[in-house]
C-alpha cells in the first residue's frame, strides 16, 4: 500500500513538476560526468537517453562529459581546481568517501524530490553511506553471481539449474565436472573465482568472505578483528576454498574478472562468478552467449557461519554541491528519467545486465539470464564506506595468492594482510 | 650536454674584450626559452612536489586550491615504518641493475657481430631498431599479449616445452618471474638503441691497433678488454647513463603489465608514487616517494659518471 | 682467436646468434600483426596459430569506421609536430649559445639540464598542471606542447650543441669581418650546416612526443584533444579484452614511427651518436 501510495504521489508530482516547470523554468546547465561513454554500447544507451530526456525538458542543457575510469577522481580535481563545476557523476560506490573528503558531494536527499527518494530500496541506499550521510543515489545495483555455461554442464550430464547450494555440494559439482572435462583440452576453468590485484578483484572477494560469513569493517569504518569469531574461521575457509581451486587446476590465479569475461565467451569456461553486469563483455565475445549463459546464486551454506549474505555493488549517481535551485530541479528530474522502467528496462537486460533499486520500478522485468540469481538478493549486508576501500580490498587479493599460491601459511597470510589493510587505513 | 663540457676547455673565438658584454647579451637571449621551459615545467614543479612531501594533501586540497599542512615528515616515517619504502628501493634497484646489464651484455653481443659486416648488415641494424620506436605503452600491450594467461604465446611454448605439464604459465602472474616479464619487454624496446650507439663506438676504433694486438697473439678476449672496450669507454659511459635514467623512469611498462603485482613483487618507486597519488588520493605520500626516488637516481647516476671519469683520468 | 681457426664454426655461431637475437626483436611485432588479423574467436585458442586461419580486417574497420581513432591520430601528429618544432628552435639556439660561447655559469646551466632530463614525469604531474592552469592552458594542445617539450630540451640542446662543435669557427670570424650581425650569421650561414642536427632532434623530439602517455593523460581531458596512446588506452582498454581491436590499433600507432625511422633513420641514427660518441 504504502509503495502504491508513494508511487501514484511520484507519478503526480513528475508531471505536474514536467508540465509547470517547463514553461517557467530559466534555462539550466548540467555538467554530467559520465564514465560508461567511453564503453560503445552504454555510450549510445546514455546520449539517447540525454537527448530525449532534453527534449522533454527544454530548459535542461545537459553537457555530458567523458572520463577515464581510472584517472576520475583526478579528473574531479583539476577540473574544480580550474574553476570548472561538477554536477552531476555516474560513479560507483567506493568513490563515495575520496569525493566526500574532497568536499564537493552533496547529499541527494536535498536535491532529489522526497518522494522520489524514498522509494529508493533501503537496502542498495544504506550502503552509499559514509561519515554519517548517504552521499548517491543507486541507478541499479548487482551481488555476486554464478555464470554458468549451460552447454558445457549439460554435456556432461548434470543439469544448469540445479546448481549446488552448499560448499559440499559445490566442491562435488566442481569435482565431477573436472572428471569429465580432464583431457578435453577446451575447458580451461571449472570455477573461476578473479585473483589478480586489481579494484574489481578486492570487491569480488569480499563479498566472498562475506558469503562465508566474514565481516570486513566494523560499522565504525574499522579493520574488524580478522581473529575473532566468525571472522577467523570464514577466512580460514575461504583461504583454504581459493587453495583448493587454484591447486586442483579449477581455477586459475591471478586472472581478472575481463579475463574470465572473454574466456566464458569463448566457450572455455564452466562457471565463474562475476557482477551481473559482467555480461556485456562476454557478450562482446560472443553475440550468441545469451544461447549457453545461465546463473544462480552463490550457495547459501558457505563453511561454518556462511548463510547465504551478499554485498552489493551499484552504479549511483553522485550529485556536486553549489547548485543553484533550477539545476537540482532539473538533476531532480533527470534522475527519475533515467531511473523508470521504461527508459532503463532495455538497458537493464541488453548492456549492463542488473537488478532495480527503486521500488517504482519493481514491475521492470529482470533479463533471462539473471532469473536463476534472482534469488540470492535476500541477506544483502550492509558495509560501512572508508576512504581507503579500494585499496583495503585489492589487499584480499594479495592475501589469497600469499596463501594459496606463494605458500603462506595461514598465519602469515593473515598477519601481512591486517598489516597492509591497516597502513591504508590509518592515514 | 658532456661535448659542451669538453667545449668549456676550449678558448672563447671572439676574444676582443669589446664585444664581450655583447657576446653575453646576446648568449642569455640564445638561451632564455630552453631555460625558460626548463624552469617553468620541470624545476618549479619538482621543487613544488618536493615541498608537498612534507605535507598533509589530499583531495580537498586540491579542489579547494588550499595549501598541505606541514606534518613533521610523517610521510616519509609512515611510508618507511610499513617497509613501503626499503621494499620499492630494492625492487627498483633489482630492475634497473638487471635491465641494463641485460641491455649492454646482449646489445654489445649484437654491436660486435655486426661490426664483423656479415651479409645484410645494413638491413639488419635497420630493422633492429623497429621495437625501439613502438610507443611504450603499444610495446607494453604486446607483451601483456604475448605473457597472457591463458591464449598467451609464452604459456604456449612453455607447456610444448615442459612436454604439457606445465600448461598454465602466466609469466606476469608468479611472484618470481613477473619481474623477469617486465625485463624481458623492456630488454626487447633498448636493447636495439643500445647496439646501435656501441656499434658507432666500436667503428671509431682503429683497426690497426686491433690488428697489432692479433699480431702479438692477443686473445679475442684480450683484445676486447684491453683494447675495444677501453677506447669505447666514453660511448660505453653515455649510453649506459642513458639507460639507467631511462629504467629509473620507467613506468608505462609496470602500468601496462603488472601495476605493481603479484604480491607487490614490481613494486617499484615509479609504481608505489603513482599508487600513493593516485590510486590512494594521498599526494603527500606520493610525492614523498618521488623525492626519495630523485635521490637515489641522482646518487646512483652521479657514482656512475664519477667511478667512469676517475678511471679515465 | 677461435674463428681464426674454425672459421666455419665460427660463422655458424654467428648465424645462431643473429637468428636467436633478431627472433626476439622482431617475432614480436610479427605477433602482433598476425593477431591484429585473426577474429577474436581464433586468439581465444589454447594452441594459437601462427598465421590467421581466415584473414579478418574488422579491428582495422572498426577502428576506422567509429572515427575517434582518426581523431586521435590526427592529434598526437599535431602535437608531436608542434613538438618537434618547439624544440627544433629552442635548441638550435640554446645549443649555439651552449658551444660558441663559454661562460662561467655554463656548468651550472648544464648541471640544471642533466638534472632536468633525470626528472620522473609523476613527480612533476601534480603541480605541473597548477602551473598551466595559471597561464590558462588546461586541457590544450599547446600547455601539452609545453610541458612535453620542456623534458626534451636538455637532450635536444645537447644534441644540438655537438653538431654546433663541428663547425669551424673560422666562419664566424669571417662573418664578423664582413659586418654581418651575430644574429645574422646563425641563421644565414651556420644554421644551414646543421640541417641533419636539425633533422636528427626534430625526428627524435618527434619519436619521443608520440611515445608520450603520462603527460597528455594528465594534461588533457576532451576527447576531441585526445593523442593516440591516450586514446588507446581510454577508449579500447576498457573492461574488455579485444585483442584484435587492441593490436590493430597498435600496428596503426607503431607504423607511422617505423614508416619515419625508415626514411629517416640515416639522420636520426647520424644524430643519435652524435650526440653519444662525441661526448
Amino acid at each position: 500500500m504504502k509503495r502504491l501510495l508513494a508511487l501514484l504521489l511520484a507519478a503526480v508530482m513528475l508531471s505536474a513538476a514536467g508540465c509547470a516547470l517547463a514553461e517557467e523554468h530559466a534555462p539550466v546547465t548540467i555538467r554530467y560526468y559520465n564514465y560508461a561513454l567511453s564503453e560503445t554500447a552504454k555510450a549510445d544507451w546514455w546520449k539517447n537517453t540525454v537527448a530525449s530526456f532534453e527534449a522533454a525538458n527544454p530548459w535542461v542543457t545537459i553537457e555530458s562529459v567523458t572520463v577515464d575510469y581510472n584517472s576520475m577522481i583526478q579528473t574531479f580535481t583539476n577540473d574544480l581546481g580550474s574553476g570548472m563545476s561538477v554536477d552531476l557523476i555516474l560513479g560507483e560506490i567506493s568513490w563515495i568517501p575520496a569525493l566526500v573528503d574532497g568536499e564537493f558531494i552533496q547529499q541527494p536527499k536535498d536535491v532529489i524530490d522526497p518522494a522520489f527518494y524514498d522509494g529508493y530500496y533501503d537496502y542498495v541506499l544504506d550502503q552509499m553511506t559514509y561519515a554519517g550521510g548517504v552521499y548517491a543515489v543507486p541507478h541499479y545495483y548487482t551481488n555476486s553471481v554464478v555464470f554458468i555455461n549451460k552447454d558445457l554442464v549439460e554435456a556432461a550430464g548434470m543439469k544448469a539449474d540445479e546448481f549446488p547450494t552448499t560448499l559440499d555440494g559445490l566442491k562435488t559439482w566442481i569435482e565431477t565436472l573436472a572428471a569429465f572435462y580432464k583431457d578435453s583440452g577446451k575447458v580451461s576453468t571449472i570455477f573461476g573465482l578473479t585473483t589478480a590485484e586489481v579494484p574489481a578483484t578486492g570487491a569480488n572477494i569480499n563479498a566472498i568472505f562475506n558469503a562465508f560469513g566474514g565481516q570486513l569493517l566494523t560499522d565504525d569504518g574499522k579493520l574488524a578483528d580478522l581473529k575473532a569469531e566468525p571472522n577467523a574461521t570464514a577466512m580460514a575457509e575461504m583461504l583454504d576454498f581459493y587453495k583448493y581451486l587454484i591447486a586442483n587446476g579449477y581455477t586459475q590465479e591471478n586472472l581478472k574478472l575481463k579475463d574470465y569475461r572473454a574466456a566464458f565467451g569463448a566457450g572455455n569456461v564452466v562457471a565463474y562468478v562475476d557482477s551481473s553486469w559482467g555480461y556485456a563483455q562476454i557478450g562482446e565475445v560472443d553475440g550468441n552467449a545469451a544461447n549457453f549463459t545461465v546463473t544462480a546464486p552463490l550457495p547459501t551454506v558457505m563453511g561454518t557461519y556462511g548463510q547465504g549474505n551478499s554485498l552489493v555493488e551499484s552504479h549511483c549517481f553522485l550529485i556536486g554541491d553549489g547548485l543553484d535551485e533550477g539545476q537540482k530541479e532539473a538533476i531532480s528530474l533527470f534522475l527519475q528519467y533515467c531511473t523508470c522502467t521504461e527508459n532503463l528496462e532495455y538497458y537493464l537486460n541488453n548492456i549492463g545486465l542488473a537488478f532495480v533499486a527503486h521500488e517504482g520500478m519493481a514491475d521492470c522485468p529482470v533479463s533471462p539470464i539473471l532469473a536463476g540469481a534472482a534469488q540470492g538478493v535476500s541477506h544483502v549486508q550492509r558495509q560501512t564506506q572508508i576512504g581507503p576501500m579500494v585499496s583495503v580490498q585489492k589487499q584480499l587479493a594479495t592475501m589469497v595468492l600469499d596463501y594459496a599460491v606463494n605458500g603462506a601459511s595461514l598465519e602469515d597470510a593473515v598477519n601481512s594482510y591486517i598489516t597492509e589493510a591497516e597502513y591504508y587505513i590509518d592515514q | 650536454m658532456r661535448s659542451s663540457i669538453s667545449a668549456a676547455g676550449r678558448r672563447p673565438f671572439w676574444d676582443l674584450r669589446s664585444r664581450k658584454r655583447q657576446d653575453l647579451l646576446f648568449c642569455l637571449c640564445l638561451l632564455l626559452p630552453a631555460v625558460v621551459l626548463c624552469v617553468a615545467f620541470i624545476l618549479i614543479p619538482i621543487v613544488d612536489s618536493v615541498a608537498m612531501s612534507f605535507t598533509t594533501y589530499k583531495i580537498a586540497n586540491l579542489t579547494k586550491n588550499r595549501p598541505g599542512e606541514w606534518n613533521d615528515f610523517a610521510n616519509y616515517t609512515r611510508l618507511w615504518k610499513a617497509g613501503k619504502l626499503q621494499s620499492a628501493i630494492g625492487i627498483t634497484a633489482r630492475f634497473v641493475g638487471i635491465t641494463v646489464a641485460l641491455t649492454f651484455v646482449v646489445g654489445m653481443t649484437l654491436a660486435l657481430i655486426l661490426n664483423t659486416q656479415p651479409r645484410g648488415a645494413r638491413f639488419l641494424r635497420s630493422v633492429m631498431m623497429i621495437p625501439w620506436v613502438i610507443p611504450t605503452v603499444i610495446a607494453g600491450l604486446l607483451w601483456a599479449w604475448i605473457y597472457a594467461n591463458p591464449y598467451g604465446l609464452v604459456q604456449y611454448l612453455v607447456s610444448v616445452f615442459t612436454g604439457g605439464r606445465v600448461t598454465d604459465f602466466g609469466m606476469l602472474n608468479i611472484k618470481g618471474t613477473a619481474l623477469w616479464g617486465v625485463i624481458i619487454a623492456g630488454l626487447w624496446k633498448q636493447v636495439p638503441l643500445m647496439t646501435l650507439l656501441l656499434l658507432a663506438g666500436m667503428q671509431n676504433v682503429p683497426d690497426d691497433l686491433l690488428e697489432a694486438a692479433e699480431i702479438d697473439g692477443a686473445g679475442y678476449l684480450t683484445r676486447l678488454i684491453h683494447i675495444l672496450i677501453p677506447y669505447m669507454r666514453s660511448v660505453i659511459a653515455v649510453s649506459v647513463s642513458m639507460c639507467i635514467i631511462e629504467n629509473f623512469k620507467q613506468y608505462p611498462l609496470f602500468a601496462t603489465l603488472t601495476n605493481g603485482g603479484p604480491v607487490g613483487a614490481t613494486t617499484t618507486l615509479a609504481v608505489l608514487s603513482y599508487d600513493e597519488a593516485f590510486v590512494n588520493n594521498n599526494y603527500g605520500s606520493g610525492a614523498a616517494v618521488t623525492t626519495v626516488w630523485l635521490l637515489v637516481m641522482v646518487v646512483v647516476v652521479l657514482l656512475f659518471n664519477l667511478v667512469f671519469r676517475r678511471e679515465k683520468d | 682467436m677461435k674463428h681464426k681457426r674454425h672459421p666455419h664454426a665460427a660463422a655458424v655461431c654467428k648465424a645462431v646468434a643473429i637468428a636467436i637475437l633478431f627472433l626476439f626483436l622482431l617475432f614480436p611485432v610479427y605477433w602482433m600483426l598476425a593477431t591484429s588479423l585473426k577474429t577474436n574467436v581464433e586468439s581465444y585458442r589454447i594452441v594459437p596459430s601462427l598465421w590467421p586461419e581466415r584473414l579478418s580486417l574488422d579491428g582495422y574497420r572498426t577502428l576506422l569506421r567509429d572515427g575517434k581513432f582518426l581523431v586521435y591520430y590526427r592529434n598526437n601528429l599535431a602535437v608531436s609536430a608542434m613538438a618537434a618544432a618547439l624544440i627544433c628552435a629552442v635548441s638550435i639556439f640554446a645549443g649555439y649559445a651552449l658551444s660558441r660561447f663559454r661562460f662561467r655559469w655554463n656548468v651550472i646551466l648544464l648541471a640544471t639540464f642533466s638534472f632536468s632530463q633525470m626528472m620522473p614525469v609523476i613527480s612533476r604531474l601534480i603541480s605541473l598542471y597548477g602551473i598551466l592552469r595559471r597561464l590558462g592552458m588546461t586541457d590544450s594542445h599547446l600547455g601539452l606542447v609545453l610541458a612535453v617539450s620542456a623534458t626534451q630540451v636538455p637532450f635536444a640542446v645537447s644534441l644540438m650543441a655537438s653538431f654546433f662543435d663541428g663547425i669551424p669557427r673560422d666562419l664566424e670570424e669571417a662573418a664578423w669581418v664582413d659586418g654581418c650581425g651575430r644574429m645574422k650569421t646563425l641563421l644565414r650561414i651556420i644554421m644551414p650546416l646543421v640541417v641533419p642536427g636539425i633533422l636528427a632532434v626534430g625526428i627524435y623530439s618527434f619519436l619521443m612526443t608520440w611515445d608520450d602517455y603520462l603527460h597528455a593523460i594528465t594534461l588533457v581531458r576532451s576527447p576531441a584533444l585526445w593523442t593516440l596512446s591516450q586514446g588507446l588506452k581510454l577508449t579500447y582498454l576498457g573492461e574488455v579484452s579485444d585483442w584484435q581491436l587492441i593490436n590493430a590499433a597498435s600496428i596503426l600507432g607503431a607504423l607511422p614511427m617505423i614508416v619515419i625511422f625508415f626514411f629517416f633513420q640515416k639522420y636520426m641514427v647520424k644524430g643519435l651518436v652524435a650526440g653519444a660518441v662525441k661526448g
